[in-house]
């Protein structure tokens, strides 16, 4: 999109010969300026520049990897035609020139390197600036928010009287277990016995984890919803998996479903400023490390229902994956890489 | 989908809106003149990379604040030569502008009147771009500058203006003094060629 007006002048040699004519008439000296820039044009497809590097390769990955950290909000869309410019940015169609602040409007966080982009390939582990990105695998996405809405968790409220009632507590006040089994108050479905098979659901279910210092699971949950049914494993606190957030009663939740939900339907993360976003692997696919600030997790219904049916609750950290036709969430008060080898253990 | 025919404003829109491969593409097209225009003011490869790559980070950060329609080359470029100028090497570290190795095989260029010279005028034409180029090189760097970014980049008088961080205004007047001093030190070569 070159601007027509200003490549004019160098667009070809023609324009460039015209100029030369014009100045001759002025500047003597102009006629040995003609000989001069003649080579000098012809110069140009000789110079040697080093080879450009991948750079919409390596800009991809970074936006990618970005983290999610000052800028929460979805980026506004443009301002309407002569109304007030964003104080972030003094770009203007009118005035082109104008210098853009950007260095003081965007703190820089990061500066990654080639090489590390390179090691980012085996192991994202970035944090870096951030726009609004929203992430996705299947049946799964992450929408940032500058506010998270009140918490609601379905299976303790009623919907319909929680909508008056919610507040911005955190849903760990009213999640506190009055009674075992562990993980009952979270909206995960039906709890199945012990050892029995998951049952209500259309794809074979993965099995827990085999980490030997987690042991099996405290409680299993099966729920017909979303599309093909989802599967909970929910392990009560142990050492090494603190509470996923005071007062829950869990240490660790490991749930599977169809990455293949219909359209429309999805599980839906809303985050906040305070919430770092870090893509990883897990046995090869795409992964997302959620920590920092509490996020909300709930369901859209496939037929965009909106909230009195969503299921809501703020989750701590959170690893997501895809693991073939099915996505993979592990929560828990756990870092990075702990999160990564529970993950890593699911055969 | 996305193609050669997809235009930039289309491409930013979409950037805009969180779609990162319309961005991709954005990069891939002015991925090369970003590049160039770091290495000239930069004056190294690595620090031209991080420079370029860096700009197009920070231009896909401010998109929001990107109005459509406004053209993004012109818009990149300054912040691209932001970028290189924090990254500049001192005159010592700089790496100099080369002339391309030429292959056996490679033709004369264009403007000795379309005829493949003989292998002795290629050896001619080839000493006097590398003297060129040399003087080129041994100028004050706002003088190498305007000529590289106008002559080797073909930035616009605009761009180059940004490049140079001067009024637009300022552009012809810095350049034709800068072919001056080039003509001084590239100047018995010049006249020849001038017929005098």
């Amino acid at each position: 999109m070159d601007p027509p007006d200003e490549r004019a002048s160098v667009g070809g040699d023609g324009a460039l010969d015209t100029e030369l004519d014009a100045r001759l008439d002025t500047e003597p000296d102009a006629r040995l300026d003609i000989g001069l820039e003649t080579e000098l044009r012809s110069l140009a497809q000789h110079v040697d520049f080093p080879p450009t590097p991948d750079l919409a390769q390596a800009v991809r990955s970074r936006l990618e990897a970005e983290v999610v950290g000052d800028y929460p909000a979805p980026a506004p869309a443009a301002r309407a035609p002569g109304g007030p410019a964003p104080a972030t940015s003094a770009w203007s169609a009118e005035d082109a020139t104008a210098p853009i602040p950007i260095d003081r409007a965007r703190p820089w966080r990061y500066r990654v390197r080639r090489s590390t982009l390179l090691a980012v390939a085996a192991l994202l582990v970035l944090a870096g600036v951030v726009v609004a990105v929203t992430y996705a695998l299947g049946g799964w996405r992450l929408s940032f928010v500058e506010q998270l809405p009140p918490s609601r968790p379905t299976a303790t409220v009623p919907a319909a009287a929680s909508v008056g009632g919610a507040t911005a507590t955190p849903s760990s006040r009213t999640l506190v277990p009055t009674a075992p089994p562990v993980g009952s108050t979270l909206g995960l479905g039906e709890l199945i016995p012990p050892g029995a098979a998951a049952t209500g659901i259309d794809f074979p279910a993965l099995a827990p984890p085999t980490l030997s210092e987690l042991g099996s699971p405290d409680a299993v949950y099966v729920d017909r919803v979303p599309t093909g049914g989802m599967v909970s494993y929910v392990y009560a606190p142990r050492p090494g998996y603190p509470e996923t957030s005071q007062g829950s009663g869990v240490g660790l939740i490991v749930t599977q479903f169809r990455g293949d939900l219909r359209r429309g339907e999805y599980f839906e993360k809303l985050a906040t400023s305070g919430t770092t976003v870090t893509r990883t692997l897990v046995r090869g696919g795409n992964a997302y490390y959620l920590s920092g600030a509490l996020h909300a997790f709930l369901y859209r219904p496939p037929d965009g229902r909106e909230a009195a049916e969503e299921r809501f609750r703020l989750v701590g950290n959170a690893l997501i994956w895809e693991r073939g036709p099915l996505t993979v969430r592990l929560e828990g008060a756990l870092t990075l890489e702990q999160a990564r080898v529970v993950a890593e253990s699911i055969d | 989908m996305i193609g050669p025919s997809t235009s930039d404003d289309d491409l930013v829109r979409r950037a805009r809106e969180g779609e990162i491969v319309a961005y991709e593409e954005l990069v891939r097209r002015y991925q090369d003149v970003a590049f160039r225009t770091a290495y000239l003011v930069a004056g190294g490869a690595s620090e031209a990379e991080d420079a370029a790559q860096d700009a197009f980070m920070k231009a896909h950060a401010a998109l929001p604040g990107f109005i459509g329609g406004a053209p993004f080359r012109p818009w990149i470029l300054r912040i691209v030569a932001n970028e290189a100028r924090n990254r500049r090497r001192s005159a010592s570290r700089r790496e100099a502008l080369a002339q391309r190795a030429q292959s056996a095989t490679e033709v004369g260029h264009g403007d000795l009147s379309g005829v493949a010279p003989s292998p002795e005028v290629q050896v001619l034409a080839n000493e006097r771009r590398a003297r060129l180029l040399a003087a080129v090189e041994a100028l004050a760097e706002p003088d190498r500058l305007v000529i590289g970014a106008r002559y080797f980049l073909e930035l616009s008088e605009a761009e180059t203006a940004d490049l140079l961080d001067v009024p637009r205004g300022t552009v012809k007047s810095r350049l034709s003094r800068a072919l001056g001093r080039l003509r001084d030190t590239y100047g018995v070569v010049d006249r020849e060629s001038s017929g005098e």
